[in-house]
C-alpha cells in the first residue's frame, strides 16, 4: 500500500505539474494576444478634460482613473470605449471611497448598456516619472485579475506642447511572473529570468478608432480653434526640467552602484574572516594534536557570520527604466526642436 | 437675460455614444449635463447618461438613478453641478417640458442640449435652449424653449487633441503618435491655409474684385 500511495502522489504531481504548465500556456497566450488597443476619441477627450481639471485645482496634476472596455480576440484588439476618474488616494478615506464609486459606477453603467469590465487604469505623467513602485503595483494588481489590462499613460505636457501623447504599457511576462513569487527581485533572478529594465514594461501600440457618427459630430464642432501649439519653437524651460530629471535619476543609479559596492565589500569582508576562523581553528587543533589534547571541535563558523542578504534590484530597475524614458523623450524634443528651428528660419529669410 | 454657454466637446461626444448604446425601444436618449456658473455663463463639463423610457404617451425616467450619479460625481469633480440635461434628437415636446420640471428642482435655469443624431437638416446639428415662461397668469400657462447662444471652448491640451482627431475622420486611419508625423499634418495645414490666402490675395490683384473681409482662421 506504500507503493499504491506513492503511485498516487507521483500521479497527482504530475497531473498538478502539466496543469500547470497548461495554465502556464495558457496565460502566456493570454498576455501576448492584445497587439493593439484601440481607444475612442471620447476616452481621450475625458482623460485630457480630467487632467485640466486637476490642473487648474492645483499644481501637481497626477490624475488616474479607470479604464472600461472590452477585448476583441479575433482581431487580437482590447477596445477602450469609456472611462470614469477616481479621486487621488491621498487620505485614508479616498481610498475607501474610491472602492465604493468603482462598484457604484459598475452597477450603474450596465443599466445604460455601457461596457462596464475594468480594462485597465490610466494616469497621467509628469516628463515620464511615472515609472515607479507604484505604477508597477498598480499594474501587477490589474494584471493578476485579468491578464490583458493595460495601463494608459497620458502626457499632458507634452499634449500641450503640441503632440497628443498616449501611450499604453503593461509588465512582461517574465517580470510578471517573477513579481507574483517575490516582492523585490535579486540580482541571480534577473540573471535567471534574463530581465533587464528594457524589458520590464512591453508598450502595446495604441490607436485610435471613432464610429462614424462621432466622425460626424467631429465634424460638425471643426469650428473650434485652430490649434499652432504644435509649430510653437521649443522653449528651453521644457529642456530644463528634463535635464534635471535626468540628472536626479543618475544620482538614483549612483547611489545604487555605492550600495552594491559596500555589499560586495561587506560580503568580501565577511568570508575573508571566515576563512581567518576556518584557518585559526586549524591551527589551534594541530597545535593541541601536539601537545596531545583532544581537538576542538570544527565548529560551522558560517552560522555565527552570516552574509548580509542580497540586495533588492527593483528600485534600481524603475529608475534605470526612468533615466531611459527620461534620454528618449529629450532626444525626441531636441529632433522636433532642430525641425522647427529650420522651419522658422526659412520664413525669416 | 442673455446666456452665453461654453461647452467642451465631452458632453456632445457623450450623447452621441449614448445613443449609440441605447435600448431599440427607445427612439431617444437623456442625460444630466454637470457644469458651474461664471458670471452669466454656464459652462458645461461633464455628463452622463440617465435611463428612461418613453413612449407616445407617458415617459419616465430613473430619477434616483439621476440623484445617485449626480452626488457620485460631485465628490470626484467637486466643483462641477447639475446644469440642465441633454437629449438626442431635435425634437422638443411636451415630454421634454417634464423632465424640464425635473431638472428644474435641481438647478435655477437649467438648459437644455439637443444634438440631432438623425440629421433632420443634413447635419448634425447641436442646440442648446432655456425654457421659459409664458402665457397669461391666471389663464393657460406655459412654457417655450428659447435657443440661446453657445461657444465652443476647449484647453489647449484638449485643441491638440481635437486637431489630431481631425486627420481620424476622413482618412479613417489612426495616424501615428509619432512627434514627427504630426508636425508634418501641422505644416501641411498650415501650407494648404497659406496657399488659400495667396489665391485670394492673387484674385483680387488681378480681376479687381473688391477684397471683402477674410477671417482666416489660425
Amino acid at each position: 500500500s506504500k507503493q499504491w500511495y506513492q503511485r498516487r502522489v507521483a500521479i497527482t504531481a504530475g497531473e498538478y505539474k502539466s496543469y500547470l504548465s497548461t495554465m502556464a500556456g495558457h496565460e502566456e497566450k493570454l498576455f501576448e494576444s492584445i497587439q493593439c488597443v484601440e481607444i475612442t476619441s471620447q476616452v481621450i477627450m475625458k482623460i485630457t478634460r480630467h487632467s485640466q481639471h486637476e490642473l487648474e485645482k492645483q499644481l501637481d496634476p497626477h490624475v488616474n482613473g479607470v479604464l472600461l472596455g472590452l477585448i476583441n480576440e479575433n482581431k487580437g484588439v482590447l477596445e477602450v470605449t469609456h472611462c470614469f476618474p477616481l479621486m487621488n488616494n491621498e487620505i485614508d478615506e479616498d481610498i475607501e471611497t474610491n472602492r465604493e464609486y468603482q462598484l457604484e459606477m459598475e452597477r450603474s453603467l450596465r443599466l445604460v448598456n455601457i461596457d462596464y469590465q475594468q480594462v485597465g487604469f490610466y494616469q497621467s505623467t509628469y516628463l515620464n516619472t511615472h515609472c515607479d513602485r507604484n505604477f508597477l503595483e498598480n499594474v501587477f494588481v490589474y494584471l493578476e485579475e485579468m491578464k490583458e489590462a493595460i495601463a494608459v499613460i497620458y502626457d499632458p505636457l507634452k499634449t500641450k506642447l503640441g503632440n497628443l501623447n498616449i501611450r499604453a504599457f503593461k509588465l512582461s511576462l517574465p517580470a510578471f511572473r517573477l513579481y507574483r513569487e517575490e516582492k523585490d527581485f535579486t540580482a541571480t533572478m534577473l540573471k535567471d529570468n534574463s530581465l533587464t529594465f528594457e524589458n520590464l514594461f512591453k508598450e502595446i501600440p495604441v490607436m485610435v478608432k471613432n464610429s462614424a457618427l462621432t466622425n460626424v459630430l467631429l465634424c460638425e464642432i471643426d469650428r473650434i480653434q485652430e490649434s499652432t501649439a504644435c509649430l510653437t519653437l521649443p522653449t528651453s524651460s521644457y529642456l530644463e526640467k528634463s535635464m534635471q530629471m535626468l540628472l536626479s535619476g543618475l544620482d538614483e543609479v549612483n547611489q545604487d552602484l555605492q550600495k552594491i559596492n559596500l555589499h560586495q565589500r561587506n560580503v568580501y569582508k565577511q568570508q575573508q574572516q571566515l576563512l581567518q576562523n576556518v584557518q585559526k581553528r586549524k591551527i589551534e587543533n594541530a597545535q593541541r594534536e601536539k601537545d596531545g589534547l583532544n581537538p576542538l571541535p570544527e565548529e560551522d563558523f558560517s552560522k555565527q557570520f552570516k552574509p548580509p542578504p542580497p540586495l533588492g534590484r527593483l528600485e534600481p530597475l524603475l529608475s534605470s527604466n526612468r533615466i531611459a524614458a527620461h534620454c528618449e523623450m529629450i532626444e525626441e524634443h531636441v529632433r522636433n526642436g532642430i525641425g522647427k528651428l529650420y522651419l522658422a528660419d526659412s520664413f525669416m529669410s | 437675460k442673455q446666456w452665453y454657454q461654453r461647452r467642451v466637446v465631452i458632453s456632445a461626444g457623450n450623447v452621441v455614444d449614448n445613443f449609440e448604446r441605447r435600448e431599440d425601444s427607445n427612439k431617444r436618449v437623456i442625460g444630466t449635463l454637470l457644469g458651474r456658473y461664471d458670471k452669466g455663463t454656464v459652462i458645461i463639463s461633464e455628463s452622463f447618461a440617465v435611463p428612461h423610457q418613453e413612449t407616445d404617451e407617458e415617459v419616465s425616467m430613473d430619477m434616483e438613478y439621476a440623484n445617485r450619479i449626480g452626488e457620485l460625481q460631485k465628490k470626484v469633480n467637486t466643483n462641477l453641478y447639475t446644469v440642465g440635461w441633454y437629449s438626442s434628437g431635435i425634437v422638443i415636446n411636451e415630454h421634454s417640458s417634464l423632465i424640464h420640471a425635473f431638472y428644474k428642482c435641481q438647478c435655477p435655469t437649467p438648459v437644455h442640449l439637443t444634438v440631432d443624431t438623425q440629421f433632420k437638416e443634413q447635419k448634425m446639428k447641436i442646440n442648446t435652449h432655456i425654457s421659459l415662461p409664458i402665457g397669461v397668469k391666471g389663464g393657460s400657462e406655459g412654457c417655450i424653449f428659447t435657443p440661446v447662444q453657445y461657444t465652443v471652448q476647449g484647453s489647449e491640451a484638449e485643441q491638440v487633441s481635437l486637431k489630431f482627431f481631425n486627420g481620424l475622420k476622413l482618412n479613417k486611419k489612426s495616424p501615428n503618435f509619432n512627434d514627427r508625423e504630426q508636425l508634418l499634418s501641422n505644416c501641411t495645414d498650415m501650407l494648404s491655409q497659406l496657399n488659400l490666402v495667396l489665391d485670394h490675395v492673387k484674385k483680387v490683384g488681378t480681376v479687381h474684385i473688391r477684397s471683402s473681409y477674410f477671417f482666416l482662421s489660425a
